[in-house]
């Protein structure tokens, strides 16, 4: 199952599959790939887990992750993309 | 096929972290440099003194230019996703840099002609340096037009100051031009507005909204102001070197224009920005963009002698007012993302923003270095040595919180990596 929410310029486009949420910010100008995924987290209904298709490594959105109790991990992906898995960890693992 | 290797596919690494902030660490100690040296020769601030220019020069090669290159060489590759070529390059930009500085500005101190035309080489060669890796950087970049336009911009400005710079350097040893008034004018508009201006202005595109977390500004709106910021820079170098007023007060008019249209898109952007709370790191980012149509303001009041010594004070408010302001207000937000992203554990954890911004010293430095910025901006109109003294000084004790700033920031990033807090 697989049903598209959004596809904008400023959004990029999400879905939702078997696997959770989606996040394709391919093409965005930065920083908006940024702000796309930081609203999206703040989506009530967006559960523990993201996948993001990036066509860049986001290294400053890491930063803004870490402070919302976000974590991240890049895994697997085709040639030309960065896919990036989220998960919502621990907040205090970052205070231990 | 899928890349099994999920670290392949992430282009545009990181430089290691003692690159960007060796420039930075070092930009902050030109910064204390520069105010202790207009401290201390502030009786012969008035006009361009050597003292003045080895003040003003301590600010635009030892803090703006420093700076610039520390953060263009680690954020243009993550924005345009190309790596640097050559780390060794940076490092030796770095090194030219720092020989060029500190020979160019202590022999204009001393008023020692030969060695500052030597200074002046190093840092020029380091500046052409600079260029190269930001050409490299750039060829090939087809998204990000407005952030990679404006970078053009600056990458040639910066080429064209080395061929003015150079001549100006050995013309100290030489003396061989006849009218070097208009040279200087030239190489110093293209110096602030083209190299500096246009890469502060391109970085804010991207910058701005990154840290408010707002959507980019719209894209017309920024090619708009792009197309004036570079026709007005033209326009005033031409109009400087041909000595024809009308052109660089058809450049001045461009280039308020140019920086009210991308001052006007920002903000419409900032409006919309998913972090209501920016907190107080916004105020000096906005107070140098708002004093760079005001530099360039009494630029032609100059032109219409209007008032007394505004030709200074144009030169003044463009460097300490409009530069040196936007540009600290940045690093005191960008050197502790770097650090951030730089301190990320095998375990994936990394410090806090919040916890790295030491924000009483961030609102000391801009307090005093506002003070700072109209006291001499004062004592320069009605040449009066005590106002350029005591602004140096809190300009001084400024940079020293900018430093503690900066400080604090590396203790509270060791203490995460030794204790985890």
């Amino acid at each position: 199952m697989m049903a598209c929410v959004k596809d904008n310029s400023e959004d990029g486009k999400v879905w939702r599959s078997q696997d959770g949420w989606h996040v394709d910010v391919r093409g965005l100008q930065p920083p908006n790939p940024m702000v796309a995924i930081l609203r999206l987290l703040e989506m009530p209904d967006i559960g523990q887990r993201l996948v993001v298709h990036h066509d860049r490594e986001p290294f400053f959105l890491y930063p803004e992750l870490a402070e919302r109790g976000w974590r991240w991990r890049l895994v697997p992906a085709e040639p030309g993309e960065v896919r990036l898995e989220l998960w919502l960890g621990d907040a205090s693992a970052n205070q231990e | 096929m899928m890349i099994v290797d999920p670290s392949q596919n992430a282009k545009g690494r990181l430089l290691p972290p003692d690159i960007p902030f060796r420039f930075f660490a070092t930009a902050l100690f030109f910064h204390i440099l520069a105010w202790v040296v207009l401290f201390l020769q502030s009786k012969d601030a008035g006009g361009l003194s050597w003292p003045m220019l080895s003040a003003l020069h301590l600010i635009t090669l030892g803090v703006l230019a420093m700076t610039a290159a520390g953060a263009s060489f680690q954020l243009l590759p993550v924005a345009t996703k190309r790596g640097v070529r050559a780390e060794g390059l940076c490092r030796l930009v770095y090194w030219l840099l720092v020989a060029g500085v500190a020979l160019f500005t202590g022999s204009l101190v001393h008023e020692l002609p030969g060695l500052a035309a030597l200074g002046g080489g190093l840092a020029a060669l380091a500046l052409f340096g600079m260029a190269i890796l930001l050409i490299d950087n750039l060829m090939g970049v087809e998204d990000m037009p407005v952030a990679t336009g404006h970078a053009w911009a600056a990458a040639l400005s910066l080429l064209t100051v080395e061929v003015m710079g150079g001549i100006l350097a050995l013309n100290l040893a030489f003396g061989f031009l006849e009218n070097r008034g208009n040279l200087v004018l030239a190489h110093g508009i293209l110096a602030l507005f083209g190299f500096m201006g246009m890469l502060a202005q391109g970085f804010s595109t991207i910058l701005l909204p990154m840290f408010a977390l707002a959507p980019a500004p719209s894209e017309k709106l920024a090619r708009i102001a792009l197309f004036c910021n570079a026709l007005g820079l033209l326009c005033a170098v031409v109009g400087a070197l041909l000595e024809v007023r009308p052109l660089l007060v058809a450049g001045g008019l461009l280039g308020i224009l140019g920086m009210a249209v991308l001052g006007w898109s920002l903000l419409a952007v900032y409006k919309k920005r998913l972090r209501k709370r920016t907190g107080f790191f916004f105020l000096p980012i906005w107070t140098g963009l708002a004093m760079g149509p005001l530099a360039i303001l009494c630029g032609l009041a100059a032109l219409f002698d209007l008032f007394a010594n505004a030709g200074v004070l144009f030169l003044w408010v463009s460097v300490a007012g409009w530069l040196l302001t936007f540009l600290m207000g940045v690093l005191q937000r960008i050197m502790p993302f770097l650090a951030s992203m730089h301190s990320v554990t095998a375990m994936g954890r990394t410090p806090l923003l919040s916890q790295l911004m030491a924000e009483g010293w961030a609102k000391a430095h801009f307090a005093l270095h506002l003070t700072a910025v109209i006291s001499v901006g004062a004592g320069l109109v009605v040449e009066s040595p005590l106002a350029v003294r005591l602004g140096a000084a809190a300009g001084l004790l400024g940079a020293l919180a900018m430093s503690a700033y900066g400080l604090e920031l590396f203790k509270r990033v060791r203490r995460f990596k030794r204790d985890g807090i």
